[in-house]
């Protein structure tokens, strides 16, 4: 093995990554060459400075309320959802209701007769029923 | 304290338990891999503050999901949970670079001193060594910070880390050697900083 080929499995060498074959290859190598024994050396530092890195500190505790925080967000997210859903047949139904013609009158908003008696909209509604 | 590597033998339970909703079973996972996560977002990101909100939205994302998860054979949970973890570090970094390139386009026309996001967004470490060090490490590309921390510190096998990252295990062989070549680097310019 060259030092360029053992200098390259190195690092997942330390992280005890290769075959035990072609560790026992490695360490046979790292015994007889200083300089592929200095870059080990090297590479474990880098470890032991990942190692040493600051931790984030304290201890991690749940958010107020949680889990029923979660149900809470969940059901937020689920009506949100089903609001979305809904839209589309929402405005279908609005528009529908715009454009449909007026039928027989059930009080209220359907009482209102945009189409009075000798209007152009009455005559024109006429031709399309006869029986108006 | 656990690390990730170590195998926590009721998993099952806990998953099945998580899915029941029992409110004991998230007390649990905070307390088996609460620590490890935390330090794993905040090693990753080097915010505090955020590191907090992640994991927090870790536990709600593991709560929506955890229903429809199979723990498969020889497969560990905390694969699991630190790919969650790991998504939503990468979503916050995205953000975080919209932000930054906000705030650069705001710093040019109105012309002040202001950082706001090395003072508002990065949480200030705790002092200048741990600074430093953070700041080597963040210095690092994403993908190479990530197994890196992913193999050291939380002792990951690298099919695992294949999985967290997305990645083939090969890539992840070669994503933590030049992660150490590029610290080794830093080392032999800045001295002191990598020792042994």
């Amino acid at each position: 093995m060259t030092c360029r080929n053992v200098q390259r499995m190195l690092s997942a060498f330390i992280d005890g990554e290769h075959s035990p074959e072609a560790a026992a290859r490695i360490s046979d190598h790292l015994h007889s060459c200083p300089a592929c024994r200095a870059e080990l050396a090297a590479i474990e530092a880098t470890s032991l400075f990942v190692k040493d890195l600051p931790g984030a500190g304290g201890v991690p505790t749940l958010a107020p309320g949680a889990p029923p925080a979660f149900r809470r967000a969940e059901r937020r997210n689920a009506r949100r959802e089903k609001r979305w859903a809904d839209l589309p047949g929402i405005i279908a139904e609005g528009f529908l209701e715009c454009v449909r013609p007026a039928g027989p009158s059930s009080g209220g908003l359907d009482a209102f007769q945009d189409t009075p008696p000798g209007s152009l909209g009455r005559i024109y509604l006429g031709m399309l029923d006869p029986s108006q | 304290m656990p690390t990730g590597a170590e195998p926590v033998e009721d998993d099952r339970e806990l998953i099945e338990k998580l899915r029941q909703g029992h409110p004991e079973a998230f007390e649990r996972l905070l307390k088996v891999y609460g620590q490890t996560l935390l330090n794993f977002i905040y090693r990753y990101t080097g915010d505090r503050f955020c590191a907090e909100d992640i994991l927090q939205e870790t536990l709600l994302r593991v709560y929506r999901a955890v229903s429809g998860f199979e723990l498969r054979e020889n497969a560990r949970f905390s694969t699991w949970l630190f790919r969650i973890a790991y998504n939503l570090c990468l979503n916050e970094i995205s953000r975080r670079k919209r932000v930054f390139r906000f705030f650069e386009e705001f710093r040019r026309y109105c012309l002040t001193d202001m950082d706001p996001v090395q003072g508002v967004l990065a949480g200030q470490p705790p002092d200048e060594a741990a600074a430093g060090a953070l700041k080597a490490m963040q210095s690092l590309p994403e993908q190479q910070r990530a197994a890196l921390l992913l193999k050291v510190n939380d002792e990951f096998s690298y099919a695992e880390i294949a999985v967290i990252l997305g990645v083939s295990v090969s890539s992840v062989e070669s994503l933590i050697f030049r992660a150490r070549r590029r610290l080794k680097k830093m080392a032999g310019k800045t001295g002191p900083k990598v020792t042994s």
